[in-house]
């Protein structure tokens, strides 16, 4: 049951820093937007990330959609 | 020809020739060369999973004319800057009000498009308040130059700055959410610690272990009070000094004893401890004021609303030259120039000069009245055609305008605060067991109980009025939820019990009961040509002009004309296919063509001429037409019962008219804002209930006289930001709808009133008696809740049929 005696203490100094780094976000505005972060991550922006070699295949499945890419990769 | 649709806004596509682009392989059509434009541009930087991603269409793009883009070059000048601008580490940080978003493709679009201009460090869009923070490199790039790019893209852009009231409510939104984690994580904690206390599930619970677990409860539930549940003490402290209890009086009394007991009890020894029970109601009335606070949030971020209608910076004339100087340095006898399209800063009489102004602002007429020479002017009109120079009479709080909402903010001021059932029942009930705690505790000491103080407590427990104050939060919230759907948003605590009690609903006419925009009712030809070909040659025109009537025809599609003349207050004219073309008054038509007009039957409304120098081609008929919903919702309120009444500031003529074809039942004409107050004020001596709908800076006033004041989704910001309640969709049938709604959560707050007091009044005796161990007072307490909160959630559902509406942003369409 010693345990407990310092269980307990510990779980309130973890509580602590989640309190704390709560309240930093929330001041440094991620809670402002709620919305948007769930329809940009629909968004690809990040084309010019992928390797070529990936681009490749990923245009075979849809060629027939964006035919006027495939010179450019 | 099959009817194509602009590719890029989805307006028809008829030009001649037809304007088309390829795209992907794909031959597109567009409306127009701007829509054309824009695609290009999207092309240009290969952000053409616009089109993929959208999910509304976008709005139609409008070339900026020169007077709109020197006002945008203005922002590059330091005194403008000043307000809005802000150094940060990267650069210079300002943030922009971006309108013409429809989704959320179009923030991924600009915030692509923003990323890739020269001297820009960061854009991003803030998708609930369409509020953008740009920081720049000012080294790189000038801020207008940074405007103009939003421009390019069919979007506009101005520059913004949060007011202290918004920066307060923005504080005020951050602490709550903080204070709301605190109490919810603290209450788990206590929660936690209170089992083994409870219900002795650890069997060798020694007096130490005991003590322990006290004064970590202690320890957990301090901040909560002490932070969490602070916004109750001081409420409850400022309503005991009025001497007006409210709900917060016995959620403060409840908190504060529970707690100063149960550290008394952990410090030297007693019964029970209360720290759970604290943070858990500190939790649930948090969470439901956090929930009705978010619902105001977004209504109440409309920020520094008078930005748009009284400029910076003015241009002041001294000697031969002139210098920008900030419009608080303003004093009378200062000659100040007045460019077209600029607002005035200050009342004045024009000493040279002659233009059209746009006075909405202050008279709620839209369209604009020509000013010359001598003249009174007045601040927050806007500039038509030609530069003015005006010699300022009165400037800063002296204006006309300043007068308006000086009125205003009186008005709300001299407002009694709407006495809220809630409060009402509460006050009572919590006086009386306030009073009876020290009965029974003397009672029990004189009967020589050791627990009389344990009792006590647990009295105040189990009568903590939790049920009795979420009562009305819950109910309220859930119906806000549902009339959100609707379009209408109540944006104040009380305008949905404000709304039981009205009888009389008052209307604005301009904006509100019609359109507010000229549109094309009519068009009569005298010539060969179709009425098609000559609305096109009309617009060939009138593309070139800003003026109201030109609007009506910028959606048409027209040829290329030139030297295109503005003849003030008479009209247009130019050359199309090397032919003389006049449009506009008759007057103005006749001289030019030499011959009287052709005899037709006069019409309702405006009428403007085309002719040719040759001869007379077409008649067309502008009015402001009235919404189409406007006779059927007038007619739903009529039905309810209710006496409806047009009060209009507009000098058209035409308010008697417009309320004969709505068939409301009184109409009043011609009235300043202070008679519409006075009109007001009478109407509720005799014992009123009124419900003003508006949209103007001139209904200001009249609004906040009103029980519940509407402001129109389209109104200026400061008026949607002091009305009672917004109607986002423009369907004024939903007025009735949202009486509706009312009545509905009047039943439900009395059917939640009566249970939470019911299971009171039962719990109280056997409380007082000694019976009610304290962990069944804590699940009593909680059930009576739940059942609260579960029968305010069946406001939430929808009855008949939802009406569908555009909405603002793609992101409630969606979620």
């Amino acid at each position: 049951m010693q345990i407990v005696m310092i269980l307990v203490p510990v779980m309130l100094i973890l509580v602590a820093l989640g309190i704390l780094l709560f309240s930093w976000a929330v001041k440094n505005g991620q809670y402002d937007d709620l919305d948007g972060p769930a329809h940009r991550i629909l968004y690809d922006d990040d084309k010019d990330m992928i390797p070529d070699d990936a681009k490749q295949h990923k245009q075979d499945a849809n060629s027939a959609e964006e035919p006027g890419d495939s010179h450019k990769s | 020809m099959i009817p194509l649709d602009c590719y890029h806004c989805g307006e028809p596509a008829t030009g001649t020739p037809p304007i088309t682009l390829e795209l992907e392989g794909a031959l597109r059509h567009f409306c127009c060369v701007g829509c054309k434009a824009v695609c290009e541009t999207i092309r240009a930087e290969g952000l053409t999973g616009f089109y993929q991603f959208r999910t509304e269409p976008a709005v139609t793009p409008k070339a900026l004319s020169d007077s709109e883009r020197n006002r945008i070059l203005e922002v590059d000048h330091p005194l403008v800057q000043k307000s809005f601008v802000s150094p940060v580490t990267a650069g210079q940080e300002a943030t922009l009000l971006v309108s013409g978003i429809t989704c959320a493709a179009c923030i991924w679009l600009l915030e692509n498009h923003m990323a890739r201009q020269p001297g820009v460090v960061s854009f991003s869009v803030n998708h609930s308040t369409q509020r953008a923070r740009l920081v720049w490199n000012p080294e790189h790039s000038k801020l207008s130059q940074l405007l103009i790019a939003v421009h390019e893209l069919g979007y506009r852009a101005r520059p913004y700055q949060a007011d202290e009231a918004e920066k307060a409510l923005k504080a005020e939104h951050r602490s709550a959410l903080i204070r709301l984690a605190v109490a919810g994580i603290g209450s788990f904690q206590s929660m936690m610690l209170a089992f083994p206390l409870y219900f002795e599930l650890v069997n060798d619970l020694s007096p130490e272990f005991v003590s322990f677990f006290r004064w970590f409860s202690l320890l957990v539930a301090t901040p909560v009070v002490l932070y969490s549940a602070r916004p109750f003490f001081t409420n409850a402290f400022r309503d005991l000094r009025s001497r007006h209890l409210t709900m917060d009086v016995p959620v403060a009394t409840a908190i504060g004893l529970a707690y100063v007991a149960s550290a008394w009890v952990t410090v030297f020894g007693g019964k029970e401890v209360y720290f759970e029970s604290v943070c858990m109601f500190t939790f649930f009335l948090q969470l439901g004021r956090y929930i009705e606070m978010q619902a105001r949030y977004r209504a109440g971020l409309t920020g520094n609303a008078l930005a748009g209608f009284q400029p910076m910076v003015a241009n002041r004339i001294q000697g031969n030259g002139s210098d920008i100087v900030a419009t608080h340095d303003l004093a009378a006898g200062d000659v100040i120039r007045i460019r077209p399209g600029e607002t005035l800063p200050a009342d004045g009489v024009i000493v040279s000069g002659h233009s059209t102004l746009n006075e909405a602002a202050l008279t709620g007429e839209y369209l604009p009245e020509t000013r010359s020479e001598g003249d009174p002017v007045h601040a927050g009109s806007i500039n038509g055609e030609n530069p003015l120079e005006v010699e300022v009479r009165r400037a800063g709080t002296q204006t006309r305008l300043s007068g308006i909402l000086r009125v205003l903010d009186r008005v709300q001021a001299e407002k009694p605060p709407v006495a809220l059932a809630a409060d009402r029942i509460a006050g009572v009930f919590v006086s009386r067991v306030l009073i009876l705690a020290p009965l029974i505790w003397i009672g029990w000491w004189m009967a020589g109980a050791d627990n009389a103080f344990d009792i006590t407590l647990s009295v105040l427990v189990v009568t903590c009025p939790c049920a009795l104050s979420l009562a009305t939060p819950t109910a309220i919230t859930s119906a806000t939820m549902r009339l959100r759907k609707l379009g209408f948003l109540p944006t104040r605590g009380h305008t949905l019990e404000s709304l039981n009690t009205i009888d009389t609903v008052i209307f604005d006419k301009t904006g509100t009961l019609t359109r507010g925009e000229l549109s094309l009712v009519d068009t009569r030809t005298f010539g060969n040509l179709d009425a098609d070909r000559c609305r096109q040659l009309a617009a060939s025109l009138e593309k070139h002009s800003e003026h109201p009537i030109a609007r009506v025809f910028h959606q048409i599609p027209g040829y290329a004309a030139r030297q295109v003349q503005n003849h003030l207050g008479g009209g247009l004219s130019g050359q199309v296919d090397g032919a003389p073309l006049y449009i506009g008054h008759r007057d103005f038509v006749e001289e030019k063509v030499g011959s009287p007009a052709p005899e037709a039957d006069t019409s309702k409304g405006m009428e403007i001429w085309l002719a040719t120098d040759r001869g007379w081609m077409a008649r067309f008929t502008l009015d402001d037409e009235p919404r189409p919903d406007a006779r059927e919702a007038v007619q739903a309120l009529q039905n309810a019962g209710l006496r409806t009444i047009l009060l209009s500031g507009d000098r058209s003529g035409h308010v008697e008219q417009i309320a004969g074809r709505l068939g409301i039942d009184e109409a009043i004409g011609q009235a300043s804002p202070e008679e519409k107050l006075r009109v007001l004020e009478n109407l509720r001596d005799q014992g009123h209930q009124i419900m003003m709908v508006g949209d103007g800076l001139n209904d200001l006033p009249s609004m906040a006289g009103a029980g519940v004041s509407v402001a129109m989704g389209s109104a200026a910001d400061l008026t949607q930001l002091k009305a009672d309640a917004v109607l986002l969709s423009g369907q004024l049938t939903q007025l009735s709808e949202a009486l509706k709604a009312s009545q509905d959560t009047r039943r439900v707050i009395r059917q939640n009133m009566a249970w939470a007091l019911a299971y009171n009044v039962c719990a109280l005796p056997l409380a007082a008696a000694g019976l009610v161990p304290p962990w069944l007072a804590a699940i009593g307490m909680s059930l009576s809740s739940l059942v609260v909160v579960l029968n305010a959630m069946r406001l939430g559902r929808q009855r008949g049929n939802p009406v569908s509406h555009a909405p603002a942003v793609g992101a409630e369409a969606t979620s």
